[in-house]
């Protein structure tokens, strides 16, 4: 008979191996979840110029009239657009992604046995821009390199790890062709479109000129990406003279993403730097107020690390 | 005996095995703990003598070498297999087509920690699946199924799916991250150790409570892991190096071979039919040979066999 076989020993021994089992599957949890890399709620990656608890900058600008009130926050306004707040991006730390290392195909996580060989690479240049992924990230992911520490370790472009990959996910290309993501400038958090002359980002950038152009009118010297050149290494990250940095690395659909509707004011990155040419060139007393309220922004709020800004007017 | 006369000899208890073990096994125990240390010690060595893990390494930064389950599985998600991972492939093949299954008892750093495990020898009177048999139906089928339901969730998924969660690479990967730690931040490696750890503890725990619970001698490796599944069923066909059957006339049918057999080979029916031993799951450990009184097997393939 067979239900005479179910003793208690076997009903016991079975029971504690399901037990053990479940205790040790929730790892293996194969509902691998799909999620898009890097996209965010829009205006997470934002912050006002609030000044709610600062009586004496309150009184200034409210005696000025840049000063509106938006969520029950007390925030300064931006001169270009009445009735928007001043937003910045926020420093690096908050505003940070997984890019993947350079030469990645599109079918990265397809090719990638994670083999962690361009780690092992990496690490043997006395580098760590590369690192692996744990099962804190994400377990579809697990083992597989990221380059998100471009503050302190910013990809050189030496290539190694593409050298050593085996399936391919990683083409050996030219430094030129890499594409890991794309910089993108803040104009309100940037020296450059503010006091007239930094060119740091551009200094350190392997491509220089290629990549960056500059844009010169009476307010001085203002630095744009070309989007099409630009691989993405994030060496101009740790040389910006912000803290926390005005340019950032993002991946190229959230470069999209945000260019597009830049800074949820409804207008377009480049409508938006066009908007501050045409004030700079219109409208002095505007662009006046823009660069004083971004100035103290930057020297008050944020910070500045002025050995870092190179300056070629002496 | 003085505590580090006494330490030395558990040491060499370790290294040899209780009951004890013959020269096979310490070659073998030698050549794994010289591989994972080999891949642990690679970042301050620099990659000199081999880096990568058993996923995918390079030998003296030239010679690539690729798993070719990890082959199977990427081509799979992509189509596309690069140059290079064909060659890596290729020589891989290369090796275990005269090795046959090698990998599991020779190279895999698993096979080290689930011997420490498991019962020396198994008894008529064991369970099923731990005692000697022949497998065939459904036995030789669930390395097929495992192997093809990887495959088909690799291409689901479009990702390396076994390779993803592999502790056979993952233990390789693991120590040398635990070296790795002195070289990078910590904080950043601690996801990593933890997920490599939960694979082979998982592997280890599933291998556990087979043997000790249900009698299976070697789930994982029967069963699960389809790294050396799919060189036995290739590789062990034709590879020369497999135990062979030397002088079926000396044997007295002690079945002392069957039961030292890891995976619980029934070696008397090959004996008695005078064929070498060709099955799916032999991985060349020579365990065996070595506890032959009467030297009827042997591994190696210039052995003359004796005429009845």
């Amino acid at each position: 008979m067979a239900s005479s076989r179910l003793t208690r020993r076997r009903f016991l021994q079975t029971m504690a191996t399901v037990v053990g089992v479940s205790l040790v599957t929730p790892v293996f949890n194969i509902s691998f979840p799909i999620r898009a890399d890097g996209t965010s709620a829009e205006g997470d990656y934002y912050e006002d110029f609030t000044i709610q608890s600062d009586e004496e900058r309150l009184a200034y600008y409210e005696a000025l009239g840049y000063v509106i009130e938006e969520n029950g926050r007390k925030c300064v306004v931006n001169p270009l657009l009445p009735g928007q707040c001043m937003k910045y991006t926020k420093p690096y730390e908050k505003d940070r992604f997984m890019l993947l290392p350079p030469g990645a195909t599109r079918d990265f996580y397809a090719r990638c046995i994670r083999c962690g060989l361009c780690y092992y690479a990496c690490t043997y240049m006395g580098y760590h821009a590369i690192r692996l992924l744990g099962v804190v990230n994400d377990l579809r992911r697990l083992g597989t390199p990221v380059v998100d520490d471009i503050m302190n370790y910013p990809c050189t472009l030496c290539m190694e790890c593409t050298k050593v990959c085996p399936t391919g996910a990683l083409e050996e290309v030219k430094p030129q062709e890499v594409r890991m993501g794309v910089a993108l400038i803040d104009p309100d958090l940037c020296w450059a479109w503010n006091s007239g002359d930094c060119k740091s980002c551009a200094k350190a950038c392997p491509f220089g000129s290629e990549v960056f152009e500059f844009t010169y009118n009476e307010w001085g010297v203002h630095t744009r990406v070309r989007p099409e050149k630009c691989t993405g290494c994030g060496l101009c990250v740790p040389a910006c003279p912000i803290v926390g940095s005005a340019i950032h690395v993002l991946p190229i659909e959230e470069y999209e993403r945000r260019t597009r509707n830049y800074k949820g004011l409804g207008i377009s990155y480049d409508e938006y730097l066009q908007l501050i040419l045409n004030t700079e060139r219109s409208d002095p007393y505007k662009a006046t107020w823009r660069t004083a309220i971004n100035t103290d922004f930057i020297m008050n709020r944020r910070g500045i690390i002025e050995e870092k800004i190179v300056t070629e007017l002496k | 005996m003085s505590p580090k006369r006494r330490f030395a000899r558990r040491l060499w208890l370790l290294l040899r095995g209780i009951p004890p073990r013959g020269r096979f096994t310490l070659v073998r125990r030698i050549l794994q703990l010289t591989i994972l240390i080999l891949f642990t010690i690679q970042l301050p060595l620099a990659g000199l003598i081999i880096e990568g893990s058993l996923a995918s390494a390079r030998i003296l930064r030239t010679i690539p070498l690729m798993d070719l389950f990890a082959w199977l599985e990427q081509t799979l998600a992509t189509w596309s297999p690069s140059f290079e991972s064909i060659t890596a492939v290729l020589v891989v093949v290369g090796v275990y087509s005269v090795l046959g299954r090698f990998f599991c008892g020779w190279v895999c750093p698993m096979d080290i920690i689930f011997s420490l495990f498991e019962r020396k020898l198994s008894s008529p009177r064991a369970a099923r699946l731990t005692r000697p048999h022949v497998s065939r139906g459904w036995e030789k089928r669930i390395p097929l199924v495992f192997i093809v339901v990887y495959l088909v969730l690799s291409l689901i998924l479009g990702q390396p799916f076994f390779t993803t969660i592999s502790p056979v690479a993952g233990t390789t990967k693991l120590t040398a991250t635990l070296v790795g730690i002195l070289y990078n931040i910590p904080g950043a490696t601690i996801g990593l150790v933890l997920a490599w750890t939960t694979t082979t503890l998982f592997a280890v725990a599933l291998n556990i409570v087979a043997e000790h619970i249900f009698g299976i001698k070697r789930f994982w490796c029967r069963f699960v892991c389809p790294i050396g599944a799919i060189y036995g069923f290739t590789m062990n066909k034709y590879s020369p190096l497999r135990v062979r059957v030397v002088a079926a006339e000396r044997c007295r049918g002690c079945n002392i071979c069957s039961l030292a057999c890891p995976v619980s080979i029934d070696l008397l029916s090959y004996i008695n039919a005078g064929r070498d031993v060709r099955d799916y799951r032999c991985f060349n450990c020579g365990r065996c040979v070595e506890v032959c009184p009467y030297k009827v097997l042997s591994l190696n393939p210039l052995t003359k066999k004796t005429k009845t």
